[in-house]
Order: C-alpha cells, then structure tokens, then sequence
C-alpha cells in the first residue's frame, strides 16, 4: 500500500482492506499500514468514510433483536420432535428389496426376479385346463380369437370384453 | 433437569434420547435462527417455520452428527441451504417478502419515541429492500455478518464456499447495498446516534 496524495478510485487492494477492517478480519500489522495509507490519500479516506457510514447503517438496521418468549418455538417443536423421533432410534422393518444386493447388482438381480416371475405366470396361465361337468378345454392364451364350440351347447361361463363375448367355457353334449 | 450443557454435550445427550438437552439447544439458538430467516425473508411466521425446520432437521439426524465445527457453523450451514431452497421453491417478488404485521413490540427499536420511530422504521424498510434486491446467497452472507456477527470462516463453512469467495460475495454485496442505500446513508448519518442502539 504505497501512499498517494490523490486517485479518483480506491484500488482494489485498499477496498479489500476496508473491507477487512471494517468486519474485524484485518491482521494488526496490516491494518496500521493501511491506516498510515489513509492519512495520506484523500480518494482512499474519503471511499472509507462512506464504508463505515454503510457499515454503521447495516450494523444498525440489521442488528439482533429478541424474540420475545411467546414467540420461541419450543412448544410447536415439542409436538413435532414427538412425532418424529430421530432416524436412527427407530428399527425400521427390512423389505425384501433392501436385502438385495447394492448397484449394479440390484436392478439386474430384480429384473430376472421379474421375468422368473412373469415367465412363471405365463406358463401357469398357458397350460390348458380341465373345466368340470364334461367342459371343452380352453387356452386362456387364446381367449379372444378362438373358441371351440361342438353344436349346441349350454355355456357354464363367458368372458365379456365390453360387450363383445370373448371366451365361453361350454359343456359338450 | 440436566445442568447447562455445551453444544456439542447437549447434542451426545439428544442421541441417547434426552429431550430436555435438546429443549436447551432450542432455547440457545431459536433466537438467532429466528432473525436470520426474518431478515432474509421478512416473513416473522415463515421465520418461524423454517426455524422448526431446522431443529427438526438437527434432531433427526442427531445420530449423525459429529462435533468437527462450531455448532452454530453447522446450525447455519442447514438454516443457509433451507433459505436458498425456500427461495428457489418460491419465486416471489420482492414486495411479498415484506412483512409489516410485525408488531410494534417486536421491532428492535420500540423504545425510542415515535418519531424516531417513524424515521427508524422508514430507514429499515429501505435497508430491506436493498437487501431483497441482492441474490440469495449474498443476503445470507449479509446477515450472517451483521445480525449474528459471524466471522469469515464461520460464514465460509456455513454456505460451504472458502474464505475468500465470502470475503469477495460481502464486499460485492456491500458495493451493491451502496449503491441501493446512497441517499438512507446520506440521510441516517444525523440519526446514526438514533439507530444505533447497540
């Protein structure tokens, strides 16, 4: 911080400095360096003057004020932390997805589980089966296109879509 | 009844279950937490929400917690990005934030006589909005500095920036408060004495 007589602007230095001073964050050393700098320069004294009118006007209108007890939050916290407990002094039950493996494993492991599961349930659906009272057999994988009728026949059981009869289970006279 | 505790001892005691160790944290620092969501959103009862929020918060995770900082720093570092959330979630205008249901009871300079209540009271309100015309992040650094007078470092580790990222967010965010507050300094500088009650 060379002293100079007059400049029209503060250098950065000097407005880091003020800065500094002004939050109490200045080394002792620097700031009687940059004390001497101010008696000596008009611009820098006069950038600091304004500083501490600003600095003054914040400290004042933004200062602590206390909150009066009716207005503390204990009470409506009391009830809230009641209900809340913290995290880690409730045992939550494990389900069976988090006894999976962790990434990449876990979406691979449960996508076969879902197609062990889907392939499952397409062969348990696609076996034929045997409907009591002399019934026809029927696919239930091709309910909507075909159906097997044997003259006349009373219906034990139809399957709507809408309106449109899709499936009948029948007794064969 | 538990003594007095520290912090930090009245946070290990919260993690055994002692609810009463968390009441004191409460009572030490509702204040603080109070006045610095007020002044960064000028809503007293959202103050007072995001103040629950932030206790709520602390006792959640109080297994979690490890005394490395201050425990303000860490208090300051959820109230921070709860502020910074509640900005983004809610985008209001700047004339939204400014609550003057505040009674007069709870306005820090009450006790002077009613013109100087008057003129104090307009020099606040034009200090508050020069500071809603600041980013979020700005404002926050602002108030922490002068409501709670914190240091750099403790402001740095509340808003997870270093030290001279805060020093620089500050300066910038006085510069622009300046610029906004030119004619309020002019004309606080006679009531300077009047305000400044601390």
């Amino acid at each position: 911080m060379t002293p100079q007589k007059t400049h029209s602007k503060a250098p950065v230095e000097i407005k880091k400095a003020v800065s500094r001073l002004l939050d109490s964050e200045l080394d002792h050393k620097s700031a009687r360096e940059l004390e001497r700098h101010l008696f000596h320069c008009l611009a820098c004294a006069r950038y600091f003057d304004e500083e501490t009118k600003l600095h003054h006007l914040l400290r004042a209108s933004l200062a602590h004020f206390e909150v009066p007890e009716i207005f503390g939050v204990e009470a409506p916290l009391r009830q809230r932390t009641a209900t809340t407990p913290p995290r880690g002094f409730i045992n939550h039950p494990r389900r069976f997805w988090q006894l999976l493996p962790p990434w990449p494993l876990k979406p691979a492991l449960s996508y076969a589980f879902a197609v062990i599961i889907g392939l499952g349930l397409g062969i348990g659906l696609g076996t034929t089966m045997p409907v009591e009272n002399n019934a026809e057999y029927v696919s239930a994988f091709t309910p909507y296109t075909e159906y097997i009728e044997y003259g006349t026949s009373e219906t034990l059981a139809s399957l709507y879509f809408g309106s449109t009869t899709i499936a009948e289970v029948t007794t064969n006279e | 009844m538990n003594a007095t505790l520290s912090d930090h001892e009245a946070m290990d005691a919260t993690k055994l279950g002692d609810a009463a160790a968390f009441e004191q944290i409460v009572r030490r620092h509702q204040g603080s937490l109070i006045n610095y969501f007020y002044k960064f959103t000028g809503n007293f009862e959202q103050s007072r929400e995001l103040t629950q929020d932030v206790f709520l918060r602390v006792f959640q995770s109080a297994n979690r917690y490890k005394p490395v900082a201050k425990f303000t720093t860490y208090l300051f570092t959820i109230a921070h990005n709860l502020a910074i959330n509640e900005v983004i979630a809610k985008k209001r205008n700047e004339e939204e934030f400014i609550d003057d249901r505040i009674p007069n009871g709870y306005f820090p300079f009450s006790d002077k006589t009613p013109e100087d209540a008057i003129l104090v009271k307009e020099i606040q309100t034009e200090v508050r909005h020069a500071l809603f015309r600041l980013t979020s992040r700005e404002r926050s650094a602002i108030i922490m500095k002068y409501t709670e007078g914190m240091t750099y470092d403790e402001i740095a580790g509340a808003t997870g920036s270093s030290e001279s990222a805060v020093e620089s967010l500050i300066m910038r965010a006085r510069a622009k408060l300046k610029l906004s507050l030119k004619k309020t300094a002019e004309k606080s500088a006679f009531s300077h004495k009047k305000i400044n009650t601390k």
